[in-house]
């Protein structure tokens, strides 16, 4: 694969931007904003980070906020010795004017727009919304490559159209198209459409079609029912793995087999304090057949979910990769500033193939909040697994929010 | 003749509904359905009936404001009238709820809202919205759908602008649980509620809550590794998962590369030497996984099958290792599915891998 390093930027379009972005801060810093930093370590494969997440709001007419969040940290190198890693994952800024449905983001973002992909990128998103129920919008930008690496020259844009009918349905399309060296590498289009005559129920459907390499990447239906204590989905969903594979990837060229899943989910609140789900799939991997069961129940212990218990069991049954678990958690306040976890986790595989008869897994934790706006967490965990016969580790976590009064 | 006549056998269904009512009700006080809270909500309505105007204790209302203080009577409201306290203790420990105290607090930091700019609209009727004071309920707060009987909110819903009502609705952490439930499966099931309006989700979610998943950074942050003291928020992968994700990422096609990037499994497995080649038990692969033309070589349809789980490991510079055998000319064969017609140019990426030259 050829790659290009990125042309260098000139020192006045750079300098044009920061000022632009120095106007806007201005006016943000005055206003409501929130930082909050973590920072993380882990053993015995050593693995630590600081996070820095910063919010920035102003109450203007015309809305602004801004969103960062940027790790560095240190990990394991494929040689065992140890190697600076680090993303800068968001840095966006968003303007709104609420009032005429229109809106702007730019910097290092998300973007999802309808049934297509969603695209990690550093550009631009434009929107606008008539008060008739339809919405427009436009991006484009270069993909983001991760882990601070010379950017290839690519780029990609799209846009997507959906529009309210009658306040119960909402009907959208979408397109985007990447390129690589100047070349169609990728492209999508997607249909979305939603319908929810009544307020307990809805129905939604999604499909991508890759343009490229013609077929369905991924299609989606969903039948919802919920009110407020009971909540009951079906769904079923077909995905390509051209969806997941980069265009440049040998992979890529090789298979073509599709995989579905139809499935059904359920969840109930019978008491104010007990939560109960469950959710059943068949699948069909290639062409070999699979279904998954998980139940799920959840206690908790006051009135604002400080404490709770839970237990869950899960069957998957893959051909050649079943496996059943068992899942006992709690957590449990001791006081307003101190907190304690606890994990068990037994996992059996239906073919052990020489690695142990089951994995089991438990974690102790214990939280601490000396102040409302700093926390410390750490916790010892212990396993066997089909590497080892017992491994013990631990983590650690610092925690600090700031924010305006 | 004498028939015997059998009587249906009744007793197990009763005993279990016995023992359900018999359970529920010992557990009323654990499940939520008994309060537990030792003190009582406030007698509104007692004093109501007595002819005591909202405003007569609530004096701080008309001029608190947004941000002024909340405005909870404190005991000295209390013994201008009770002279005579029958405990020295504050009112307050006993008479009214501290969590109704609590959401009132939470309900004043995160909701833009003046009762004083509200009082000549009602004509100082508090109970035209605060409805259930002469209930003695113990919240007296009014719900979302109050606000909406006086002041439509079609239009600012559409544009997703909360910011008139709530201070930051993505850092209050209210969870909206009588229209939005994140129950069950929804980690799979999101992406077609997603699809309606991805404003939907931003009324709640900041950005990066996203990208904690849908970006292939090279250490993942979802929440639930960041969190791991609040294991009841579960996560996407459930705890111990190290020990069986070979078996996951055989059920779920690709599904790991849509947050790892290829490193992450290529400095374990190396460091671990837990190579293909190798025959541990420890091995990701089974045995007969590579075998010369002929034999079983389970890897080629297994590649077919899932060539996404294939590329979370073996991508990128990891191709060469396909190369080197399926390469054109070289021994491997054909391994292209039988009946694929793959297209594209041969001289271009992926094929020209393969394809020296474009032949």
């Amino acid at each position: 694969m050829v790659t290009k390093a990125a042309p260098p930027r000139s020192p006045r379009s750079t300098a044009a931007c920061v000022a632009a972005l120095s106007l806007l801060a201005r006016d943000a810093l005055a206003e409501p904003y929130r930082l909050r930093i973590d920072a993380y370590a882990e053993a015995p494969d050593p693995a630590a980070f600081v996070m820095v997440q910063a919010e920035a709001r102003s109450d203007a007419a015309l809305l602004f906020d801004a969103e960062a969040l940027v790790w560095t940290g240190v990990g394991v190198g494929v040689d065992g010795a140890p190697e600076a890693r680090g993303e800068a994952v968001i840095a966006a800024f968003r303007l709104r004017d609420p009032a005429h449905g229109l809106g702007l983001r730019f910097g290092r973002l998300l973007y999802h727009a309808g049934a297509v992909s969603p695209l990690h990128l550093d550009g631009g998103v434009a929107s606008a919304r008539s008060d008739t129920g339809t919405a427009i919008e436009v991006f484009g930008g270069m993909p983001v490559v991760s882990a601070f690496q010379a950017r290839t020259f690519d780029w990609v844009v799209g846009a997507r159209a959906s529009q309210d009918i009658a306040s119960i349905a909402t009907v959208g399309y979408s397109y985007w198209q990447q390129r690589t060296d100047g070349r169609v590498a990728r492209s999508e289009l997607g249909i979305d459409g939603a319908l929810s005559p009544h307020e307990a129920f809805a129905l939604t459907a999604t499909a991508a079609i890759d343009t490229e390499r013609f077929g369905v990447a991924e299609a989606r239906v969903s039948a919802l029912f919920h009110r407020s204590f009971l909540r009951l989905e079906l769904f079923g969903t077909r995905r390509s793995p051209s969806r997941m594979l980069p265009a440049t990837s040998l992979f890529a060229a090789l298979g073509s087999y599709d995989s579905d899943q139809v499935g059904v989910s359920g969840f109930l609140r019978p008491a104010p304090r007990l939560d109960l789900s469950a959710s059943a799939t068949l699948d069909r991997v290639g062409d070999e057949p699979g279904a998954t069961q998980e139940l799920r129940a959840e206690l908790r212990l006051d009135d604002d979910g400080r404490g709770a218990l839970g237990l869950e069991g899960r069957r998957f049954s893959i051909p050649d990769a079943s496996w059943t678990g068992i899942r006992a958690f709690a957590r449990l306040p001791f006081g307003r500033r101190l907190a304690g976890s606890a994990e068990l986790e037994v996992a059996v595989p239906d073919a052990p193939k020489d690695r142990g008869v089951a994995w089991p897994w438990a974690l102790l934790g214990l939280r601490w909040m000396p102040l409302p706006s700093l926390e410390a967490a750490g916790a010892l965990e212990v396993s066997s697994s089909p590497a080892y016969d017992v491994s013990f580790g631990g983590r650690l976590r610092l925690s600090g929010t700031w924010q305006s009064q | 003749m004498a028939v015997a006549v059998r009587r249906p056998d009744i007793r197990w269904p009763t005993l279990l509904l016995a023992g359900a009512l018999v359970g529920t009700s010992a557990c009323a006080g654990l499940l939520g359905l008994r309060p537990t809270d030792t003190t009582r909500p406030f007698e509104h309505r007692a004093h109501a009936e007595a002819g005591v105007h909202c405003l007569s204790c609530h004096d701080a209302i008309a001029s608190a404001g947004d941000t002024g203080d909340l405005h909870l009577p404190t005991t000295n409201t209390c013994t201008s009238c009770h002279e005579e306290p029958h405990d020295p203790n504050p009112c307050g420990a006993c008479h009214g709820l501290s969590y109704t105290r609590a959401s009132a607090a939470r309900a004043k930091a995160t909701l833009v809202f003046d009762h004083g700019a509200h009082r000549e609209a009602t004509s100082a009727d508090c109970v035209r919205c605060h409805a259930d004071a002469g209930s003695g309920a113990a919240v007296m707060r009014p719900r979302m759908a109050d606000c909406l009987g006086c002041h439509g909110h079609d239009e600012a819903f559409a544009v997703k602008n909360c910011d008139s009502c709530h201070v930051d609705l993505r850092g209050e952490g209210t969870r909206p649980d009588d229209h939005f439930i994140h129950g069950a499966d929804f980690t799979n099931a999101h992406a077609a509620a997603a699809s309606r309006s991805d404003g939907m989700c931003a009324t709640c979610h900041a950005e990066r809550f996203c990208t904690s998943c849908h970006v292939a950074g090279v250490m993942p942050i979802t929440p639930g590794r960041l969190r791991f003291d609040e294991p009841r928020s579960g996560g996407l992968h459930p705890a111990g998962f190290l020990s069986h994700h070979a078996e996951a990422s055989a059920a779920s096609a690709g599904l790991c590369t849509t947050c790892h990037a290829p490193e992450s499994c290529a400095s374990c497995h190396d460091r671990e030497r837990l190579g293909a080649t190798r025959a541990e038990p420890t091995n990701p692969h089974p045995p007969g996984w590579i075998g010369p033309r002929g034999s079983g070589n389970l890897h080629g349809q297994a590649t077919w099958r899932d060539p996404a789980s294939c590329e979370a490991c073996h991508g990128g510079a990891g191709q060469q290792l396909c190369v080197k055998c399926h390469a054109v000319g070289a021994g491997g064969g054909d391994p292209h599915m039988p009946g694929s017609t793959p297209t594209g140019d041969r001289a271009r990426m992926p094929c020209a891998l393969c394809h020296t030259g474009g032949r």
